[in-house]
């Protein structure tokens, strides 16, 4: 007989991996993901007992992760200010591997993006997500978050650090 | 971004390995220093042994019944020194002996000195507090700091963040037996000169945000300056989980 510790510890152990690498996504450093992954989980055990009998407790998992962060947002005073790293682009022509920099221009135009719109983007393309699975999750309709992905996805492809770095990436890639 | 594909490689890329892993202990342990009990659900798993209590006084009080109707030739002091113990004496079983609030007790800390470095003449030290007792508890906050040097406490006007560290927002750290949070004590000495005066901390007392009492670190050698007769500018970093 498995009990209700028990098979919440391997739920744990089975997701947790998953869970602080989106919330790190989601909100750019780690002391905030594991505040953030502590913080759902402890939801998610207080209804335990509920949320082992549904059928899907991993998609229940990520819809408590990702409306906690939206909600802590939300109720922030300061809203976020992303600073860029930079003055202005990296080097055309950097080499990818030497660029600890480069990612973290990667990580500074995911942050520049409206917070929902990089939980819609970590929904649908970090956690794999369908369109409406992640609907579910934000608790929006479908087409919200077609245009929300959408939205997001032009807003990076407008980044010009993004831009740099995707354009070294491929190069990199190619080589 | 020409495809899905493109965006999944990226965020898969970019996403690093987290530092450390959670467990469901911790989690579950948090839920017990959140409600003080030692099951976020003790009321419902309170129920079971409730009922075994009951279940055996019912027992007890049909087996004497019984005993008294059949045993019609019993003597009188037989039957009323059976053991029949009083229902007061079964008090429902209570969650902990006493409720704990879960903040970590100065008496039950260790602290020292786990890193120590300068950069652009700010140097810093990160300071180690670590729970040195059997229970878990949770430090919280910015800790209150006094810094001492040649046995004189430095007046000391204290600022959010340091020079590498910027403020954060308070936050819950839950340290197991033998864990550790962290903070950063920062200061500066580029101030030189005529009209400055140089300190070399030898002394660092902490006092954790939850509570009265005093750590005290005595190797702490952290070099200040600042303008003669004011307050020296010292930054300070809430308590993390990890060293930073």
């Amino acid at each position: 007989v498995v009990t209700e510790d028990a098979a919440f510890d391997a739920f744990v152990h089975a997701q947790q991996r998953t869970l602080l690498r989106a919330a790190w996504l989601m909100c750019g450093d780690w002391n905030s993901a594991e505040d953030l992954v502590q913080q759902s989980l402890l939801e998610i055990w207080r209804r335990w007992s509920r949320v082992a009998q549904t059928t899907n407790p991993t998609g229940y998992a990520y819809r408590v992760l990702v409306t906690s962060h939206l909600r802590t947002v939300r109720r922030r005073s300061t809203s976020e200010v992303p600073t860029p790293s930079f003055e202005g682009s990296p080097p055309r022509g950097a080499a990818i591997d030497d660029g600890i920099a480069l990612h973290r221009t990667v990580q500074d135009a995911l942050r520049r993006l409206p917070p929902r719109q990089r939980a819609v983007l970590v929904c649908r393309y970090f956690l794999d997500q369908t369109e409406e699975s992640t609907a579910v999750i934000l608790g929006c309709r479908r087409g919200t978050v077609k245009s929300a992905s959408a939205k997001a996805l032009e807003n990076l492809r407008r980044d010009p650090t993004f831009a740099t770095w995707h354009d070294l990436g491929e190069t990199n890639a190619h080589r | 971004m020409r495809t899905d594909d493109d965006m999944r490689g990226l965020l898969q890329r970019l996403a690093p390995d987290p530092p450390r892993s959670l467990t469901g202990a911790d989690i579950r342990g948090r839920a017990d220093i959140a409600s003080g009990t030692p099951r976020a659900v003790a009321g419902r798993r309170l129920l079971l042994p409730a009922v075994a209590v009951l279940a055996v006084v019912a027992l007890a009080v049909a087996i004497v019944v019984i005993a008294n109707l059949s045993g019609g030739d019993a003597p009188a002091g037989d039957r009323t020194s059976r053991p029949i113990a009083p229902a007061s004496s079964h008090p429902a079983p209570t969650s902990m002996a006493s409720r704990s609030d879960g903040h970590c007790r100065t008496s039950q800390l260790q602290a020292g000195v786990y890193r120590r470095g300068s950069t652009a003449s700010a140097p810093f030290i990160e300071v180690a507090v670590r729970n040195a007792a059997d229970t878990r508890c949770t430090v919280r906050g910015y800790p209150r700091v006094r810094l001492f040097a040649s046995g004189h406490a430095i007046p000391a006007s204290f600022t959010h963040g340091t020079y590498e560290i910027p403020a954060s927002p308070p936050r819950t750290v839950i340290l197991g037996p033998g864990k550790s949070a962290y903070f950063t004590i920062g200061t500066s000495t580029g101030t030189t000169g005529p009209g400055t005066t140089t300190y070399l901390v030898s002394t660092i007392a902490v006092t954790p945000a939850d509570d009265t009492g005093t750590l005290t670190i005595a190797n702490a050698a952290l070099g200040a300056s600042g303008k003669t007769g004011r307050p020296m500018s010292v930054g300070l970093t809430p308590f993390v989980g990890s060293p930073q």
